[in-house]
């Protein structure tokens, strides 16, 4: 719990940093863009804004224009040209039925769509030592945990700049949507000393199965802020496996931990509702089935917490896939 | 009242004469205030937290009108008694544990371990499951009995009405700080409180203080003779089930990688089982709960599950951990660890005087 205390608290930092980020000129057009603005009060004012034609999707000659600039430290920037558009109007508070206009002309019928895209970073990725090294005398539990060396997956960059285990979410289900909780279990197994998959998502009521293909003692150690926190010792191959219970939404992925091993880590992402995806190695994410609409997308990232608050994102009958880029400070600070 | 009051003033005197920890517990004479916590004081937005402040207050009161958030509307004999534990409070526990419970109290920086901080409703001696809040009588306990290696204090001498009422203020104060603590992370997220969400907070406290009461856990099987022969068949499961990863091989805990956080941000060890001061009880059935449940907002895991097939290794584990205990009672030489000893009072006195006070206070002297 106290790591979200924590990242609460860093959290506000970056805020308060984006805050003033958007009162440099430089940024204002990329923050107007990106939703990396808060409340209305602090955005600077919407005139330079090109939400006039926002309904017209524009062309990736657009896109282009878009570009941060070299030195720009701009949280991130989208690159697709009707996303772009679309998220221009962050912040120019667009009233709803204004909103459901811009929805019709793309696909009047649909009644879901989804929201996917990549997320890329930018610069060149830190080298990151392993955790746990196999030529390491001294590591403990030497005959499991140093079968190989264990790489920091803390920041994945895969191919074309991909970021991997980015979680992007809707904090709160649509108004009015309603499903049943799916209820195949979550399964989190932990092989080499390593917790798989690194990343989950978990519906409050889904059941979840904590198990074990190691031959040593591994304990699960949950850090939730509104749920029960947890502390289970596995047993050694485990397969039957420990079932976890999360009742209550999180308002961000919460960290499990193994405290024998302290270098293994996982996240999980719990809410009351279907609509989070990670990313995988790729960088690659994709969430279906979203009422039409106009949301606002949490991005966040286990070493650089929130990436996004705001992220506007419009949901119509047709899925231009989204570009977000984001500068590799932003990963190591 | 007025007999309280006298002896007060007795106390007044006594405590002058003895360390300035109890001193500054006696000069308080102004009313007690609790103040809003950091994470609320830190929310950009003023408004919000004048909305916060109200909702905790509906549901706590002030400190002139304390009250649990599982009791509202009390009537006019709960809240003597609340003010009467208050008052306990203010003279035996506030420099140790702070106004509002968060652990802050002046002391609380020359201590390790801290002073409790009650306002995650995160207690470590219970008799619940982990992660469960704790049930009245585990406060009792602990408040009657200290914890011993630490500078908590026994009050076994205080009358059983000042114990049960210091102990339902201490809920006051976590109930009120979890609440807290639970608005202004929802706050922080979404920027608001949506009044449609609010009362699931007030809830949850509500059922998580409310269920406490009737969890306590009892063990898998009844409690067998603790011989030598269960100590040593302990032995043999405490190197192989996985105690001896964080508490070593000899159960000191002086292994190079025995470092870890707890739930309130601190670093806390594995304890040393060889100190022969048992924090959360010298019992079998203390030591008994804190290896099936683990140890709440510590890394201490529960071993229930991983012992739901063979419920008797508890018991030796039981014995072997209360055979370690007890030798240097029995003069045994215990040969150093990897690390000195860092837990005891005596030491962070030690490290104090060496550090001249000019430490934070947090981290623990290794
Ligand atoms: C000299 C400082 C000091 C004073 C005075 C003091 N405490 Fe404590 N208290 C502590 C410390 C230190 C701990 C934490 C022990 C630990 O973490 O093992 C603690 C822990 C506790 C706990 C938590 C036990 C658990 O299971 O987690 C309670 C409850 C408590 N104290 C109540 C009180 C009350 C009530 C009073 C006054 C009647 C009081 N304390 C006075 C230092 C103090
Ligand atoms: C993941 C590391 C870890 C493992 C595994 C572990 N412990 Fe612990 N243990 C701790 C920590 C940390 C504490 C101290 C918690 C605190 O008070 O901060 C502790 C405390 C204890 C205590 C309480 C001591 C007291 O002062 O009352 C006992 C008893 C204990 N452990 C026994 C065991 C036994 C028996 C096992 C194996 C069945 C075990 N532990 C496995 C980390 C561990």
């Amino acid at each position: 719990m106290l790591q979200n205390t924590r990242s609460s608290q860093s959290l506000r930092r970056v805020i308060c940093a984006r805050r003033l980020t958007a009162m440099t000129a430089l940024s204002v057009l990329a923050c107007l863009m990106t939703g990396c603005g808060d409340s209305a009060e602090t955005k600077p004012a919407p005139a330079t804004a090109p939400d006039t034609d926002s309904s017209a999707p524009d062309t990736s000659d657009t896109a282009s224009r878009q570009e941060p600039s070299e030195n720009s430290n701009a949280a991130a920037t989208t690159e697709s040209s009707e996303t772009a558009a679309t998220d221009s109007r962050v912040g120019t508070d667009i009233p709803e039925s204004n909103a459901k206009d811009n929805a019709k002309p793309a696909q009047p019928a649909a009644t879901t769509g989804s929201f996917s895209g990549r997320v890329i970073l930018k610069g060149t990725p830190p080298d990151l030592p392993v955790l746990a090294r196999a030529d390491d005398e001294n590591l403990k539990d030497k005959e499991v945990c140093g079968m190989a060396d264990v790489p920091d997956d803390s920041l994945l960059v895969g191919a074309d700049s991909g970021i991997a285990s980015v979680f992007l979410y809707l904090r709160r289900a649509p108004k009015g949507f309603k499903q049943e909780t799916p209820t195949e279990p979550v399964v989190l197994d932990q092989k080499g000393c390593v917790f798989t998959p690194h990343t989950a998502l978990i519906q409050t009521g889904q059941p979840v199965m904590v198990k074990s293909s190691d031959a040593v003692q591994h304990n699960v150690h949950t850090f939730p802020a509104r749920n029960q926190g947890v502390n289970i010792l596995i047993k050694p191959n485990d397969q039957a496996g420990i079932p976890l219970e999360y009742a209550r939404a999180e308002s961000e992925p919460i960290q499990v931990k193994c405290d024998i091993h302290a270098w293994m880590a996982s996240y999980h992402l719990v809410l009351d509702h279907p609509f989070m995806a990670v990313t995988d190695e790729a960088g690659a994410f994709r969430i279906e089935g979203l009422p039409v609409g106009d949301y606002e997308f949490r991005v966040w990232h286990e070493r650089a917490g929130l990436l996004e608050r705001e992220l506007a994102v419009s949901v119509t009958g047709s899925d231009t896939p989204v570009e977000l880029t984001y500068a590799v400070d932003q990963f190591t600070k | 009242m007025t007999g309280n009051e006298k002896t007060a003033g007795l106390l007044m005197c006594a405590c002058m004469l003895m360390s300035s920890l109890t001193l500054t517990g006696c000069e308080r004479s102004e009313p007690a205030r609790w103040t809003p916590s950091e994470l609320v004081t830190e929310l950009p937005d003023p408004a919000l937290q004048d909305e916060l402040n109200k909702l905790v207050t509906e549901n706590s009161g002030t400190a002139s009108t304390p009250q649990l958030v599982t009791q509202p509307n009390p009537t006019f004999k709960q809240q003597l008694h609340l003010k009467h534990g208050q008052a306990v409070y203010r003279k035996r526990c506030v420099q140790c544990h702070g106004e509002n419970g968060d652990g802050n109290g002046e002391a609380a920086d020359h201590l390790y371990p801290r002073p409790r901080d009650y306002t995650r409703g995160i207690f470590k001696f219970t008799s619940t499951p982990y992660g469960a809040r704790p049930r009245r009588e585990d406060l009792i306990r602990v408040v009657h009995t200290g914890v011993t290696g630490t500078s908590m204090p026994r009050f076994n001498r205080l009358p059983e009405k000042d114990i049960k009422a210091v102990v339902d203020y201490v809920m006051v104060l976590s109930q009120r700080g979890e609440l807290q603590f639970q608005l202004a992370m929802e706050a922080d997220a979404a920027e608001e409180l949506d009044p449609e969400y609010v009362p699931e907070f007030i809830e949850d406290v509500v059922n998580r203080w409310q269920q406490a009461g009737s969890s306590l856990t009892q063990p898998l099987t009844p409690q067998p003779e603790l011989t030598a022969q269960r100590a040593a068949l302990g032995r043999e499961a405490f190197l192989s089930k996985g105690c001896s990863k964080c508490h070593g091989d000899d159960g000191r805990g002086h292994t190079k990688d025995n470092i870890g956080s707890d739930s309130w941000g601190y670093p806390t060890r594995a304890a040393d089982l060889t100190s022969g001061m048992l924090r959360g009880g010298q019992q079998p059935i203390d030591v008994y709960r804190r290896i099936m449940n683990g140890i709440n907002g510590t890394p201490m895991p529960g071993f229930k599950a991983a012992f739901a097939s063979e419920p008797d290794t508890i018991w030796n584990l039981v014995a072997f951990v209360l055979q370690t205990s007890n030798r240097r009672r029995y003069q045994e030489e215990i040969p150093a660890g990897l690390m000195k000893p860092y837990d005891t009072l005596a030491n962070t006195a030690r490290a104090q005087k060496a550090n001249a006070g000019s430490e934070g206070g947090a981290a623990p002297e290794g």
